[in-house]
């Protein structure tokens, strides 16, 4: 298994930044997700990486050795795009053997492998279709079995499923995940979709506008953002302005426009700086909750309420002013106008940078 | 859900007058009339022309034979000349297709904003008329002509090379003139295919030599055949370009056909002689569909 190491990789088309300073490092066999919006600079990186472009400073290794200056059929890649990439002139088997041939890999034994990796992307009994005679699904998992037979350092998926419809999609999301654990092979997983990259990631490097802002495991980014960009870019979330008061006995108070709010102390922001508050829908409760020195209360009406099938997602008006957004069980819905009580656990509250 | 029915939705009865029921019918209607009073009626007059015993004076005599047709098929040298008219026309193909497939691949792939100027100059051979562009060439191709006269200033050759009133002065004319009719439907073709297909190739290890061969060359295959359909038809059927550069080596079926029906005023024999040729042309054009089906295997 390899390590991935990309070191302050920088690329400029004519006066844009793409990648600005990118660094990261993979351990042997992880996985490692780009995810960021359109335009971050994402799939440069990962291009970068297989070698279809050049950066302008910085430098790619595998395993410590720097292959930046090396073409991309030197590099030992496996690469699955968006659309696949599938040679239309070519049957299922025939695309798997194009990279066993480049590699002067024997007949017999390249048999051998193609029989295996389709079995492992269960598609045998397709060897000699033609991709268009595939739907999205089987071409998706032929570009995955054309990509892993050449048994290469690292794997590298752009966006493999952003083709596919929502239900295949959420179906292919747990088979790439078993399948890149099973094979155990460095990946890196280029997507703009934050619950894809939640689920397959064992890491997940978060980019805006070339830079990595942050990057971490799946619980890290999503319970401990280190921005506000990265907090409304994974999952949803309440931010509230306020400045934060650090205390003895481990939680920190942020004084808020609705007084002070108990949250877990991020030893990163000074004590009496801005400070901002992030606190999940899912974690605020209806009601009075359980009573603790660690709960944050607010008395309100509910303003709207939309129902999302397995959660109702509230806007709830506090007396103080505060819009919070709030899920809770489809079971007996509140109604718009009610009033209730909400609260949420300094635990389950974190505090970013202003 | 309900909603009110719209009268244009498919699936619904409505009476449908004449005019709406044989709508296609009159879309297609002044092709096909076109086609028929300027194509097949003239063709059906060619069959039956060809079929006239030929006379002396006047354009045939009474009464219908087929010995027009054997007179033709069983004589060496018409059939000499069909078989150097295929010849002409196959070189003229394989020409276009070596230099047409890098010109046609260069462009398509190019983002240079030279790309316009070179698209223009593939064009500029169909701005000149025929007989002036084949003008040009005699003043290149003759004996003492512009080609000669450069090679023996340069001291690269002492006698005059023979490049015309040959097949090699035809099939370089014939190039000329019809190689932008290889590279336009292989522009659009070389336009559709996926730059990710080349990417992907190459990360799976091939160079970019490999590349070409084996992902970008099979995937121009649908418009090499329809180029190649394109110019094998009008090189077989050029008039102007053979007879003029062509001399008393090079006849073709074309030249041969207007000295029956001009020269000799022999109607029923020349249109014997069109009718050959158009068929040898539909048998080949055929034979060339059929062999090349299997490149194109998944591509359509």
């Amino acid at each position: 298994m390899t390590v991935l190491s990309i070191r302050s990789l920088v690329k400029r088309f004519q006066s844009v930044v793409a990648v600005d300073n990118a660094s990261l490092q993979t351990r042997e066999g992880e996985l490692i997700s780009l995810l960021g919006p359109s335009g971050c600079g994402k799939t440069t990186t990962l291009w970068t990486v297989a070698g279809f472009e050049t950066p302008d400073s910085g430098t790619v290794h595998f395993d410590g050795v720097d292959v930046t200056n090396l073409l991309p059929e030197q590099r030992d890649v496996g690469m699955v795009f968006q659309n696949y990439a599938l040679f239309p002139h070519m049957t299922v088997y025939a695309n798997c053997l194009f990279g066993l041939e480049m590699r002067g890999v024997g007949r017999d034994v390249a048999r051998q492998r193609i029989t295996k990796v389709l079995d492992m992307v269960q598609l045998t009994g397709l060897e000699t279709r033609y991709p268009r005679e595939l739907s999205g699904g089987q071409q998706q998992r032929v570009a995955l079995a054309r990509a892993l037979v050449i048994e290469p350092a690292v794997l590298l998926l752009d966006e493999p499923l952003a083709n596919l419809d929502a239900v295949l999609r959420d179906e292919m999301r747990f088979f790439i995940r078993s399948l890149q654990q099973r094979v155990g092979i460095t990946t890196l997983y280029v997507t703009h979709d934050q619950s894809e990259a939640l689920l397959i990631s064992d890491r997940i490097a978060v980019m805006f506008e070339g830079r990595i802002e942050q990057i971490g495991t799946p619980d890290e980014i999503y319970a401990r953002p280190i921005t506000q960009r990265v907090a409304r870019f994974v999952g949803l979330s309440n931010l509230l302005a306020g400045k934060l008061r650090r205390q003895a006995g481990g939680f920190a108070i942020v004084e808020s426009s609705a007084g002070p709010i108990r949250a877990i102390d991020n030893r990163a922001i000074a004590d009496g700086a801005a400070a901002t508050l992030l606190v999940r829908p899912e974690m605020i409760s209806l009601g009075d909750g359980p009573e603790s020195a660690e709960a944050n209360r607010f008395t309100g009406t509910v303003e709207d309420s939309f129902f999302l099938g397995s959660v109702v997602d509230y806007r709830i008006r506090t007396v103080d002013g505060l819009l919070l957004q709030v899920h809770g069980r489809p079971v007996s819905r509140l109604a718009k106008g009610a009033s209730v009580t909400v609260s949420f656990l300094a635990s389950a509250t974190w505090i970013l940078a202003a | 859900m309900t909603l009110a029915i719209a009268p244009d939705q498919p699936g619904v009865q409505r009476p449908s007058s004449p005019l709406r029921r044989h709508a296609p019918f009159l879309l297609i209607a002044p092709a096909l009339i076109f086609l028929f009073v300027f194509l097949v009626l003239p063709y059906f007059n060619i069959i039956v022309m060809s079929l006239r015993v030929p006379a002396r004076v006047g354009m045939y005599a009474e009464g219908f034979t087929h010995a027009n047709y054997a007179r033709a098929l069983t004589d060496g040298f018409y059939m000499g000349v069909l078989g150097q008219t295929l010849l002409v026309g196959l070189l003229t193909t394989v020409a276009c297709v070596l230099f047409g497939v890098p010109i046609a691949y260069h462009l398509g792939r190019s983002r240079s904003r030279w790309s316009g100027v070179l698209y223009t100059l593939i064009l500029s051979p169909l701005l000149v008329g025929v007989v002036v562009r084949t003008f040009g060439w005699l003043i290149i191709l003759s004996g003492n002509g512009v080609a000669n006269k450069t090679l023996r200033e340069f001291g690269l050759i002492e006698a005059p090379l023979r490049l015309m009133n040959n097949e090699f002065g035809v099939v370089l004319a014939l190039t000329h003139v019809l190689l932008p009719l290889m590279i336009l439907p292989l522009l659009g073709n070389v336009q559709a295919i996926n730059p990710n297909l080349e990417r992907a190739a190459r990360s799976l290890g091939a160079g970019r030599l490999t590349v070409f061969w084996r992902i970008g060359l099979p995937l121009c295959m649908p418009g090499i055949q329809a180029g190649g359909i394109l110019v094998f038809i009008l090189a077989i059927s050029a008039f102007v370009t053979p007879a003029m550069l062509g001399g008393p080596q090079v006849r073709t079926m074309s030249v041969l056909i207007v000295q029956q029906l001009i020269d000799n005023f022999q109607w029923p024999f020349g249109a014997a002689l069109a009718l050959i040729l158009a068929t040898a042309t539909s048998v080949s054009v055929l034979l060339y569909i059929r062999f090349t089906a299997p490149l194109l295997r998944g591509l359509r």
